[in-house]
């Protein structure tokens, strides 16, 4: 246990008014809080956490940002990613950035407070159900400590994107936010989310979100998730996706940001023939440090489920990718796949990369494999040989190895933001 | 426009090349022919700029300028071309994107400017045809998924796109069966004209029925043991590579 000391400032600091709340949610933050109290935050001596330290974390005194954040961010790209938005700034919902909040489109998108009201069986229903609470202090610590959360629930086959945006401020003293995403896809119903994490230059908070995701029968989410803290920010990300028969599940992770992200992904195979994809791809350089913890569970037959990770590390960044892939007693005739590349541009860069295997069903195909590489000299030479410069043929060589990850961004708007956001990062990593 | 003296080359502390002369003029064709191993494509690669090969002596000399001072793009910039005996294969990059980076570096390099989206395509589309490359191919990636004698289809392809002054050639019929040797000659053949130099290395005489030499050299051990007309090589084929070897083995003695 690291600082424990740390926590109760943590835990006042962001108390809250919670008289409002009605009783299962008072009692479920509670759960949650003795729980965080208890575990504290996680040492590197857990199995779960051995490569990544999250002392720093645990010794910064957090405080609330203070209000009026947003006039800093007007123009911010990621405000045009879609028209249909709810936008966030430090951790506080800005209704005038926000658009289409209601009901249209086949999807219902508003906040807790509201959903408690509007969709209250759903809220209750579904919230922290879907995180493992054991090995998630950060979870807990998000559940005892999110202001509103977003709710959002497709119910018809939505045609426009939604976008939620959690943008952070640069502040005086380091400030915390906890977002929380609730997302309800009905029977048959399609969505495309974009959920995106932007920070301030210079901005050393931490933002610790938890994203919990249901699809039922035959429903389809595409779930996009843009990871773009500052250099100076910590980001501990809690994904949870459960789906069920015939659902399909796609996420779309890119970590380009943060000095250290830590981002634990599950998705459940629940129904019979599901499908889930987890495509990520990180960038790091620098001192950056990322780390992919990803679940893929399997409880259900004839389940596939597709795993890419690609790294791309500069500098003396680090990563860390942990695979785990279940497949239950009951999911026979799986079919699973898992895949980490890493491109490692300087000698400094450091990748740990571990396949854990749980497979308890014995008819099931399960393959996975990690590489760690750097640039192939050959292609290098083959692109030279024709006229390109080195740089050039470099970034090319770069901008395939990611391609496959860049050409699925399933919303126009955010695939050609990151192709540009690539170019750039590319552009300013010099290979040793 | 090519003139190679007393050329010797060694990778990882071995020596490979050990003396080439060989002067090649604009318009003309030679084949370098010889045994596994003799050396061809570390000349080749020499020839390229790939660094893995070190030159320890010698010299060569392109269009008066010292080609082993530069750097592999820029000799690619000053019109030398390899088509390399295993085409490498690159993933996420397609062709298209390939040859419009690479023909407007060459462009620029020459003083012209980039050809824009329509032209640049009309342009492919032309040369696709010289080698009977079905357009499909254009939006591939590099050889990713190509047979052997598609990807030595797709040498040609750039050669013909980036129009170089000097084009070598290594072994790009192994593997070729006779209706791809046949297309591939012939979209050298349609390339070759007075300014453009050409080297042809092969270990067979076969494709040198196709693309007729003006010169035929015997490459062995790093040395080039013979030279004559593109009768040497019908005298190689038919006396087999062994001839020489004893031939060379005896002069040493
Ligand atoms: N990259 C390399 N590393 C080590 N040895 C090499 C390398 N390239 C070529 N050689 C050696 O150099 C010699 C000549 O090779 P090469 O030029 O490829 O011959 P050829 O093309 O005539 O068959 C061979 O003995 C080969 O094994
Ligand atoms: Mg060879």
């Amino acid at each position: 246990m690291e600082s424990t000391q740390q926590l109760p400032g943590l835990l006042t600091a962001f108390g809250g008014r919670r008289e409002e709340e009605p009783a299962w949610l008072r009692d479920l933050r509670q759960q949650a809080r003795d729980r965080f109290e208890s575990v504290g935050f996680p040492s590197s001596k857990l199995e779960e956490w051995k490569n990544t330290s999250v002392a720093a974390i645990a010794s910064t005194d957090y405080a609330p940002a203070p209000a009026g954040g947003s006039a800093a961010f007007a123009g911010h790209p990621a405000l045009d990613f879609c028209a249909r938005r709810l936008v966030f700034v430090d951790g506080r919902l800005d209704t005038e950035l926000s658009t289409g909040l209601g009901d249209r489109d086949g999807v219902w998108v508003g906040t807790l407070a509201q959903a408690r009201d509007q969709q209250a069986q759903l809220t209750e229903s579904l919230l922290a159900r879907r995180v493992a609470p054991e090995s998630q202090p950060f979870a807990a610590l998000n559940t005892a400590l999110f202001d509103d959360a977003t709710v959002i629930r497709a119910h018809g086959a939505a045609a426009e994107p939604i976008h939620v945006l959690h943008l952070a401020s640069r502040t005086e003293q380091p400030a915390a936010s906890f977002p929380r995403l609730l997302v309800q896809v009905d029977a048959q119903a399609e969505l495309k989310l974009v959920e995106s994490f932007f920070g301030a230059e210079g901005a050393e908070g931490l933002t610790c979100s938890v994203c919990e995701i249901d699809v039922a029968d035959n429903a389809g989410l595409e779930h996009v998730r843009l990871q773009f803290e500052s250099g100076n920010a910590h980001h501990v990300g809690n994904a949870h996706a459960t789906v069920a028969r015939s659902g399909r599940y796609a996420c779309h992770a890119f970590d380009f940001g943060a000095k250290l992200a830590r981002v634990d992904s599950t998705a459940k195979l629940n129904g019979e023939g599901s499908n889930c994809l987890l495509n990520c791809l990180y960038l790091v350089s620098d001192k950056q440090h990322v780390d992919n913890h990803t679940t893929l569970d399997h409880a259900m037959p004839h389940g596939d489920s597709r795993e890419v990770y690609k790294g791309i590390l500069a500098d003396n960044a680090r990563a860390v990718f942990n695979g785990r892939i279940r497949v239950q007693l009951d999911a026979q005739k799986t079919d699973a796949k898992q895949s980490n590349p890493n491109l490692l541009m300087t000698e400094g860069a450091l990748v740990h990369t571990r396949p854990q295997l749980e497979i308890y069903a014995d008819d099931v195909k399960c393959t996975h494999g990690a590489t760690i590489g750097e640039l192939d000299a050959e292609a290098m030479f083959y692109l030279q040989s024709r006229g390109i410069g080195s740089t050039e043929a470099r970034n090319m060589l770069v901008r395939g190895f990611a391609a496959e990850l860049l050409d699925q961004v399933p919303v126009e708007s955010v695939r050609q933001f990151l192709e540009e956001a690539f170019g750039r990062r590319l552009d300013a990593i010099r290979t040793a | 426009m090519l003139e190679i003296k007393n050329l010797h080359a060694q990778v990882e502390d071995k020596p490979i090349l050990q003396g080439i002369d060989l002067t090649i003029n604009p318009g003309e064709v030679h084949a370098i022919m010889g045994p596994n191993g003799s050396g061809k494509s570390t000349l080749a690669s020499v020839i390229a700029g790939r660094d893995e090969y070190e030159v320890t002596g010698g010299s060569i000399d392109y269009k008066g300028k010292d080609l082993l001072d530069m750097e592999p793009e820029d000799r690619a910039r000053e019109g030398v071309f390899l088509a390399f005996q295993y085409p490498v294969e690159i993933p996420g990059v397609s062709n298209m994107y390939f040859m419009k980076a690479a023909l407007n570096a060459v462009r620029t390099h020459r003083g012209e400017s980039e050809m824009d989206a329509m032209d640049f395509l009309a342009w492919v589309k032309e040369r696709a045809k010289l080698v009977q490359m079905d357009e499909s191919f254009l939006k591939r990636n590099i050889n990713e998924g190509f047979s052997g004698g598609e990807k030595k289809r797709n040498e040609i392809f750039q050669m013909a796109v980036l129009d170089p002054s000097l084009a070598v050639l290594d072994e790009t019929d192994s593997g070729l069966d006779i209706d791809a040797l046949r297309i591939v000659s012939d979209g050298v053949n349609a390339l070759r004209n007075e300014n453009r130099a050409v080297l042809v290395i092969t270990h067979y005489q076969r494709l040198l029925e196709y693309i007729v030499p003006d010169k035929v050299h015997v490459l062995y051990d790093g040395k080039i043991i013979r030279s004559g007309d593109r009768n040497l090589a019908l005298e190689l084929e038919e006396k087999g590579y062994g001839w020489i070897e004893q031939e060379a083995a005896e002069a040493t003695r």
